[in-house]
């Protein structure tokens, strides 16, 4: 139940950052789209022993996540429900890669534990960096950014239905989880048998509620055609942190920053 | 079986983007020309927003102890057809990506193939209408039901295998990797067909004409026969499940060099009596001598790089930390 709970929170949570007023915030969605991805594919495509290039990529986050004063806790706890299936590929590496790469003060590292560390790293930076974005973008704005990269009206419009009713349907879905359980004497979750008609009644309620609101639509005159979108130029900051941002990631990807500044130190 | 970004190379990443926005752009493409869109749309929206809180409610898996969750692409399917079910599915998937880190921004496109292109646009055409348009009864429900969820979950999950493997990320032969996901997937499809089975028995007996309006909305170009499709995909599933995994266990390096590719290991042996000597010197001048290569084929590479990416994390923490001292100097002073 919390859970259910927790996911409606996150929902919530996340539109109330998006909502905040700070300079990340007020830059174009598109730009941001932009360097979020460029930042994906230069961490993504580093290679499987790498660990130590990826320090430079902890910038972005840590700045971003300052300057759009976003709670950083959140931002690592959700990145750490991202891990599991990624410690299930590393984890394997540790059996199967037992080569012995590193010796840190005479301990020695095998390729798997390296990897397996660089992965963890990887997939942290690269959950961030998407939360980071939904934190500072609200969902509507994302939405226009796809409609201006021509994605059909059609799966735009559904994307932001989708979202919008989410919440009221897991809404729905705690609530009558709320009532099984109030009558289950102590039971958490409804077994297989009971599990169908209830599910079943949920998809019914869903689909009275697409009925209402196909209605409504029809009452308003809603249709996909001409739908509004945003327009507004890119100004000094959104050309400045696409150049900072995506310049970064790249020299970063390019060049092995961390073993110059290691050399200065031996 | 959401992938993440780290799992995958942007080259598999951006090609399996590839594949679902041809994907999705056919699907978007046959609802507008069958005119399905203005009272499909708020359907498919809230049906796509019900398998996502229908996600959120566990049931108990008999005699386990453990609980689990329906995934729900064939059961949209079902409700919703084929195209249909497979944008709701798409917009899940972002969502979810988005706000929940389930799966990530590069993933996105392998996510949307596994769990949306395969059961959507693969199993349910070919198996589960041709299923229902020769007319609607429970035991058709169940039949078309159980086997397109464990024929789609098998596919999807030897998808992952796939791509992940390609990507070079992991250490796991094909074999073994295989023989880890395909059976844990078979039993996931089975309960989840069942599951299937029942929400789409229930809703039928409620409100027939869902289903129906679902399985005769689009009709079949080509006269399938069902037998026939049967066959194949479970001979499909077959080789997927068993045969490959046969096929590699005698083979072992068949993907393998997907991942000698991008593993680098080429690399880190190449090292040479040059890097000895570098690394000899560099063990009297180190702040760490221990910290090298084990085979002492290094070169302070590692060691420069360690202490490089310590000093780069300590500057990118104060940067931080200098970054919030000074918005908190600015609040207090406005």
């Amino acid at each position: 139940m919390s859970d259910i709970r927790s996911k409606l929170n996150a929902i919530y949570s996340m539109e109330q950052l998006a909502a905040k007023n700070t300079g990340i915030h007020r830059l174009h969605p598109d730009v941001k789209i932009i360097v979020t991805l460029v930042y994906i594919v230069c961490v993504a495509s580093l290679g499987r022993y790498d660990l130590a290039r990826l320090a430079p990529f902890l910038f972005y986050p840590v700045l971003m996540i300052t300057a759009a004063e976003l709670p950083p806790a959140m931002i690592l706890r959700r990145a750490l429900a991202a891990l599991p299936f990624c410690l299930f590929a590393g984890v394997s590496n540790l059996i199967f890669d037992k080569k012995i790469l590193l010796r840190i003060a005479g301990v020695p590292v095998s390729g798997g534990f390296l990897s397996l560390l660089t992965l963890t790293a990887r997939s942290l930076l690269c959950v961030s960096a998407v939360l980071i974005l939904a934190g500072v973008t609200p969902f509507s704005l994302l939405s226009d950014s796809l409609r201006r990269a021509h994605v059909p009206e059609i799966m735009v419009s559904l994307l932001e239905m989708v979202y919008r009713f989410t919440a009221v349907l897991i809404g729905e879905a705690a609530s009558m989880v709320t009532a099984f359980r109030l009558r289950a004497n102590g039971r958490q979750w409804p077994d297989l048998r009971e599990f169908i008609p209830f599910t079943g009644q949920l998809f019914l309620r869903s689909s009275d509620r697409a009925e209402r609101i196909y209605q409504a639509m029809q009452c308003r005159g809603g249709h996909l055609q001409g739908v509004q979108r945003m327009r507004r130029p890119l100004n000094r900051a959104d050309f400045l942190f696409l150049l900072a941002g995506c310049g970064s990631a790249v020299l970063f990807r390019l060049f092995d920053i961390t073993q110059r500044i290691g050399a200065l130190f031996i | 079986m959401h992938m993440a970004d780290a799992l995958l190379t942007p080259a598999v990443g951006g090609t399996m983007y590839a594949v679902s926005a041809g994907a999705l752009g056919y699907a978007a493409h046959k609802i507008r020309k069958d005119d399905l869109t203005d009272k499909k749309l708020p359907l498919m929206a809230v049906s796509g927003s019900f398998v996502f809180a229908a996600q959120m409610i566990n049931f108990t898996i008999p005699a386990t102890g453990s609980s689990g969750h329906i995934c729900g692409g064939i059961l949209l399917a079902g409700l919703l057809g084929g195209e249909p079910a497979l944008l709701s599915i798409a917009a899940v998937l972002v969502i979810q990506c988005l706000l929940f880190a389930d799966g990530g921004l590069l993933a996105l496109g392998a996510n949307i193939f596994n769990m949306g292109v395969i059961p959507c646009l693969i199993v349910y055409p070919l198996l589960m209408r041709p299923f229902l348009q020769k007319g609607i009864s429970k035991k058709r429900i169940a039949a078309a039901s159980i086997l397109s969820c464990v024929i789609g979950l098998q596919l999807g999950a030897f998808s992952v295998v796939l791509e992940t493997l390609a990507s070079g990320v992991t250490e796991l032969p094909f074999s073994t990797f295989v023989s880890l996901m395909q059976p844990i997937h078979l039993a996931i499809g089975f309960v989840e067909g069942l599951i299937t089975v029942g929400v789409l028995i229930y809703v039928y007996s409620m409100r027939p004409e869902i289903l129906e309006s679902a399985a005769s909305s689009e009709k079949l170009p080509l006269r399938v026969s069902i037998g026939r499709t049967v066959i194949t995909l479970a001979i499909l599933a077959a080789l997927v499940g068993g045969g490959l995994s046969l096929y590699a266990s005698s083979n072992p390096d068949g993907l393998e060099w997907a991942m000698e590719r991008t593993a680098g290991t080429s690399e880190l042996e190449r090292e040479d009596g040059v890097h000895e000597a570098a690394s000899r010197i560099q063990e009297q001048t180190s702040l760490l001598p221990d910290y090298d290569f084990a085979d002492g084929e290094g070169t302070g590479t590692t060691a420069s790089g360690l202490i490089g990416a310590a000093v780069t994390a300590a500057l990118a923490a104060a940067a931080g930390g200098l970054l919030a001292a000074t918005r908190k100097k600015g609040n207090f002073a406005s």
